[in-house]
């Protein structure tokens, strides 16, 4: 399928947000793992742009490095974000969005190019996404492929459904939520609405939680907040003080990422969920949007301290 | 989709047809590593997946975990019930305690079964050959308040749940040998106190490899071993602070690389330790 007028900026992309507000300074591994024979071999031309939680562009930072094929570099925000830098966010968290561009697009406003040209591209590498504090000597994170998303130049139906077990909060530990409205296309303004249901460890479904994510923006949930503003935050912990956390949005798709931290060391846990897809390998169509209705109907409507 | 694959995936499913006339649900499981040594344990994040794509079944589960020592030796099998939107955290501990077995690193696969009423829906409703899978978050952590969870990177090779064995043949993945392999990922050297690259084997048959920490940018070799690892095993291969200081040119930052994972996308988990700081572990 052939992408026309597509930024080629948004063809490799490392995106993330960043947690300052816990603490923590963030880096990131880029590399170029195209190697010599492939068709597709390049320099990767590294680009940076930042935006606020409200999805609100706060600057960029044109190309700044060139990575050889095969070769890598690790990137620290700070040097790009805050005061005296390129972009200045006054203490506040930001949607970064590091662009891998390939040499022969550098300079090119808009190209036409096969899709599949992109998740090529894409596929051979990683973007390793870390969380740091000297302080307290962590250093902690988690590597994903930054796809492009929400572009309805792609075509499809757009949704997410999120089953993340991995819920843990307790006395000591809390789960923040992180996710991302992002968009390879640049007259996207959808703001998706994002469900949120926590479930205890024995299938109880103790609170509902719902969001907005602004485009080019994101939302940081602390599922400990949530538990504790719905009066369940002692529920929760007696029954294992475990469970999963079930998100749903049927016009849009959001990047949902777990980020559990333990207050007393500071230790971080970080992970992206897994998508249907790798549950049951066929799962979509009507089959998929028929469950989907289901498990709103479900976890998303009456009272949230009901059990099934 | 060229003829030739076009043809080979038609008699794929004709011939996993013919072998599960009954038309049962094969189910591949998933492979993790499982360290319990030198304070580190690990836990199994577990739940009813089912109940989130047939959520009107409503029917409780089986969860079976198979566990494998470091040098592949099978452990045993233990099972655990899960209603409908449960999940469940299952400690190693327990997980080997149960087993009376008392190893320390090794792997462990998790196979979700559904009950005859998920099952038949789903083939119900699937595709022909529709099969299931049981992808799932192995965590880690220590007293000191270190936490870490990693999700399922690649298959439990060799056996395909829920069918007879011919059948077992006609769905089995293939486990293929990857390339060279070379994490993107950099690793700050900067107050590291070691770095350990965890390497499981997901497969059915022993593999050796060599696994090597690098100085980066200038490729120095820190930490090199050339391993075995037999089918469903598993090893370390750590580098230290010492081994960083004592280079020709101490470097700034790490990396590392598998002359080949033993699996297509068999990547080492990696654990790192800062100061005296918690560790952190993610895959490479």
């Amino acid at each position: 399928m052939l992408v026309e007028g597509f930024d080629p900026r948004y063809i490799k992309m490392c995106y993330f947000a960043t947690l300052g507000e816990l603490g923590y300074k963030t880096r990131v591994s880029l590399a170029n793992g195209l190697k010599a024979d492939s068709p597709l071999v390049d320099d990767l031309h590294v680009s940076f742009e930042a935006f606020t939680s409200a999805g609100r562009r706060l600057g960029s930072v044109d190309p700044f490095e060139i990575i050889p094929p095969g070769g890598f570099t690790m990137v620290e925000v700070e040097d790009h974000v805050g005061p005296g830098r390129a972009i200045e966010s006054n203490g506040e968290d930001v949607l970064g969005i590091f662009h891998l561009t390939p040499g022969k697009f550098v300079g090119k406003p808009t190209i036409d190019i096969d899709l599949r040209e992109i998740f090529a591209r894409i596929s051979v590498s990683d973007e390793y996404i870390e969380y740091h504090s000297d302080a307290w000597s962590v250093a902690a994170g988690l590597a994903y492929q930054s796809i492009p998303m929400n572009d309805p130049r792609f075509g499809g139906t757009r949704s997410t459904l999120m089953q993340s077990p991995k819920l843990l909060v307790d006395a000591e530990t809390d789960t923040n939520l992180i996710l991302l409205n992002i968009s390879s296309f640049q007259g996207y303004d959808q703001e998706i609405a994002f469900e949120l249901a926590f479930i205890a460890a024995n299938g109880e479904r103790l609170a509902n939680h719902p969001i907005t994510v602004r485009p080019f923006g994101f939302t940081r949930v602390s599922s400990r907040d949530v538990l504790r503003e719905a009066g369940v935050l002692d529920r929760f912990i007696e029954l294992g003080g475990n469970g999963m956390v079930v998100g749903f949005s049927d016009k849009g798709s959001v990047v949902p990422l777990s980020i559990t931290r333990n207050d007393r060391s500071k230790g971080l846990a970080c992970d992206h969920t897994l998508p249907p897809m790798y549950y049951l390998p066929w799962w979509g169509g009507a089959v998929r949007k028929a469950a989907n209705q289901r498990v709103r109907e479900l976890l998303f409507s009456g009272d949230a301290v009901a059990p099934r | 989709m060229t003829t030739s694959s076009s043809l080979r995936k038609r008699g794929v499913t004709m011939a996993r047809r013919a072998v599960n006339p009954r038309g049962k649900l094969p189910r591949r499981g998933y492979e993790h590593c499982f360290i319990e040594e030198e304070g580190v344990h690990s836990r199994l994040h577990l739940h009813h997946f089912y109940s989130m794509f047939l959520p009107d079944v409503n029917e409780p589960v089986e969860a079976h975990v198979h566990a494998y020592a470091a040098d592949g030796k099978r452990l045993g099998s233990v099972s655990r019930t899960l209603q409908p939107l449960n999940a469940l955290v299952l400690p190693m501990t327990d997980v080997l305690r149960e087993l009376g077995a008392s190893a320390t690193l090794g792997s462990v696969a998790v196979d979700v079964e559904p009950s005859e009423a998920y099952a038949r829906k789903l083939v119900e409703i699937g595709p022909q050959n529709a099969m299931a899978q049981s992808p799932f978050w192995m965590g880690y952590y220590d007293d000191g308040g270190s936490v870490a969870y990693v999700h399922s990177i690649d298959q439990f090779y060799g056996t395909v749940f829920g069918v007879g064995r011919v059948a077992n043949m006609a769905y089995r993945a293939r486990s293929r040998r990857s390339g060279d392999w070379a994490s993107k990922r950099l690793i700050d050297t900067a107050g590291l106190r070691r770095a350990d690259a965890y390497l499981v084997n997901h497969s059915s048959s022993a593999g050796q490899t060599t696994i090597r920490w690098r100085a980066h940018p200038d490729g120095a070799t820190l930490a090199e071993q050339t391993v075995t690892v037999q089918p469903h095993g598993a090893v370390r291969v750590g580098v230290t602070a010492a081994d960083v200081a004592n280079a020709s040119a101490p470097p700034a930052r790490l990396r590392l690389e598998i002359d080949g994972l033993l699996t297509e996308n068999g990547k080492p988990y990696v654990m790192l330790r800062y100061g005296d700081g918690p560790f952190s572990l993610h895959h490479g």
